[in-house]
């Protein structure tokens, strides 16, 4: 599975306004709301919920805020950019610019960390993250995801 | 993680100030600028004077990005109206209301399943009758709580020149005490705690704080020369709330109570909800009274008047005219260093009840529960160790656990375990770990899951 098969141009915001966790995790959700049919505040729950166990911002500007959802049919996969940075308490203490969002249907732990993993090598690429987080519109983040996203 | 309070009194202060020092971004709102002044003059937090339930307010304050808002005034309707607004506005940020009057009792959960959907409703009230029941379960003790739903307790005793342990180091104790051992996790001597190691010798006049499963509770009390002595005769000063909830739990343990209360439509109206307990109208403080009702024969003189100075003044005559043992409600933290000195042990507040259920919502992990002890100098707290913590999976001595921290108990399903440096946690154990303040926010990472928990 790629991650181009299940991030939607419509679920990538470039310009995340909030400075905090839940207002960022607000913004992220609302396409995929739309797209997904499931109400926001049932996403922004369930990834809140994931949040308070351990933050899901592994640092190096990096946040993969995910969880899991009973009543879905399929992935809803999320991207984001934040240019000024948000405070998403990452391990390493500095603000998170750039976003994966994932919800995984209950029973599918083995989709989830395989999606999990697929983003985080990606994102090992230091040269790629400089112009994801410098891109200008949703087609350009696409594009350069494209280039690493060899699948599984 | 951004918190909203709403309401800068007692509660909202010292919440604030809590989370303050570990980092969180805090806004406090309240429509008393006295209130909201003491706030900015001693903490460094965001404040508004303004109504806390008004939309306009709580959109200014930021709910939207509120991770958790606690609603803490003490107008039980202004934190349900917050609650309701805030439910509207921001949905998924985590409602905490402290509802006090015994009316909505009943509806609490009502209120979490349906509009405004509080998370946690936070009754101090009620947490001071538990908390009670627990000083009545052990009067010997000058702190008592549970965890586990029970079957663990962590008591503090105050040791006396005819402890027989008094002098001895905590390394020897395996040799002195035959059979269970408690584990003692905390010691406070004038007025400072010490984490202990093996080399800390115990000493009388020390306030030692050990855990136990309720099993062992009285082999261990007889450790230190303390009885789990039953209580049945109790003398409630004061006829407020708390004790109207009081007399009514003690009613169904068969413990004989009596209450004076000043106020006679107060009589009347205790006199009439309750069954068995007998109502005095009188003052609490009057010797002449008490003497007449007996205070020698009570084994409990609990003083629950509104007042603090009454409460403390009562609590010292009861003692004087033979009362067995006294629990003192007390409101204002900066009184607390101050009561052991006066020669009062047992002292219950509505508002550290308050902090502590809050408490244990903020923290990152699965924390099931926490208690301050000493104010707030230290937590513990019981917790699930979760899959792919740090905790789990090695020996308790490679976990890199910062000063001042200790795992006193690990309960794998049915099992209660006193660990030592070569158990093991397993995932969904659960574990009841003391820390001192400052190493609070080191637990909450060694307990956060990592990424790749699903």
């Amino acid at each position: 599975m790629k991650i181009l098969d299940v991030l939607r141009k419509e679920a990538v915001v470039l310009d995340l306004k909030s400075k905090e966790k839940k207002g960022v995790i607000e913004e992220l959700v609302m396409p995929l709301a739309q797209v997904s049919g499931v109400a926001p505040e049932e996403l922004v729950r369930v990834l809140m919920e994931r949040e308070r166990l351990g933050s899901t911002g592994i640092g190096g500007g990096i946040g993969i805020p995910h969880g899991k959802l009973k009543d879905i049919d399929s992935l809803i996969v999320g991207f984001g950019l934040s240019r000024q940075g948000v405070d998403f308490e990452s391990i390493d203490g500095r603000p998170t610019h750039i976003f994966f969002l994932l919800v995984t249907p209950e029973n599918s732990i083995d989709i989830h960390l395989k999606l999990l993993s697929q983003i985080s090598r990606i994102l090992k690429n230091d040269l790629l993250k400089e112009r994801l987080r410098n891109a200008k519109s949703q087609d350009e983040v696409l594009d350069i995801i494209r280039e690493e996203d060899v699948g599984l | 993680m951004k918190i909203i309070i709403v309401g800068a009194g007692e509660v909202g202060f010292h919440i604030a100030s809590h989370l303050v020092r570990e980092n969180k971004e805090v806004v406090i709102i309240d429509h008393d600028a006295a209130a909201i002044r003491r706030v900015s003059d001693h903490i460094d937090v965001q404040t508004m004077i303004g109504i806390g339930s008004s939309p306009e307010i709580l959109e200014e304050a930021g709910i939207r990005e509120a991770e958790i808002m606690l609603a803490v005034t003490n107008s039980d309707e202004t934190n349900l109206v917050a609650c309701m607004v805030a439910n509207i506005l921001s949905p998924s940020t985590k409602k905490l209301a402290r509802i006090r009057s015994g009316d909505y009792d009943q509806y609490h959960e009502l209120f979490c399943r349906n509009a405004p959907n509080i998370d946690t409703v936070i009754n101090p009230e009620m947490e001071v009758v538990t908390t009670i029941e627990h000083l009545i379960s052990v009067p010997n003790a000058a702190d008592v709580g549970e965890f586990a739903g029970g079957r663990v307790k962590f008591i503090g005793i105050r040791l006396d020149d005819a402890t027989p342990l008094a002098g001895s180091r905590l390394l020897e104790l395996p040799d002195r005490i035959q059979g269970h051992r408690p584990l003692i996790f905390a010691i406070i001597r004038d007025e400072t705690l010490i984490v202990p190691s093996g080399k800390d010798r115990l000493l009388p006049g020390d306030l030692i704080y050990f855990i136990t499963d309720d099993e062992h509770l009285e082999a261990s009390l007889r450790q230190f020369n303390k009885h789990a002595d039953p209580v049945r005769r109790v003398l409630i000063i004061g006829g407020g709330r708390i004790s109207l909830r009081l007399a009514s739990r003690l009613e169904q343990k068969s413990i004989h109570t009596k209450i004076i209360e000043k106020r006679p439509d107060r009589c009347s109206l205790m006199a009439e909800k309750l069954h068995r307990t007998v109502v005095l109208c009188g003052d609490g403080s009057d010797q002449a009274l008490l003497k007449e009702e007996n205070i020698q024969d009570a084994d409990m003189v609990i003083t629950l008047t509104d007042d603090d100075e009454t409460n403390i003044l009562a609590s010292l005559l009861a003692k004087r005219l033979g009362a067995w043992k006294t629990i003192t409600k007390i409101s204002k933290f900066s009184y607390f260093p101050l009561m052991h000195t006066i020669g009062i042990n047992q002292v219950v507040d509505p508002r550290l009840s308050a902090i502590n259920s809050i408490l244990q919502h903020i923290r990152r992990g699965k924390v099931l529960s926490s208690v301050s002890i000493r104010g707030e100098d230290a937590e513990i707290m019981e917790a699930v160790a979760l899959e792919t913590t740090d905790i789990v999976g090695k020996p308790l001595m490679d976990v890199p656990f910062p000063k001042g921290v200790l795992v006193t108990t690990i309960l794998r399903g049915e099992n209660v375990i006193i660990p030592t440096g070569q158990s093991v946690v397993a995932p969904n154990d659960r574990i009841i770990i003391f820390a001192r303040r400052e190493a609070i926010p080191k637990i909450e990472k060694i307990l956060a899951v990592k990424l790749e928990y699903f």
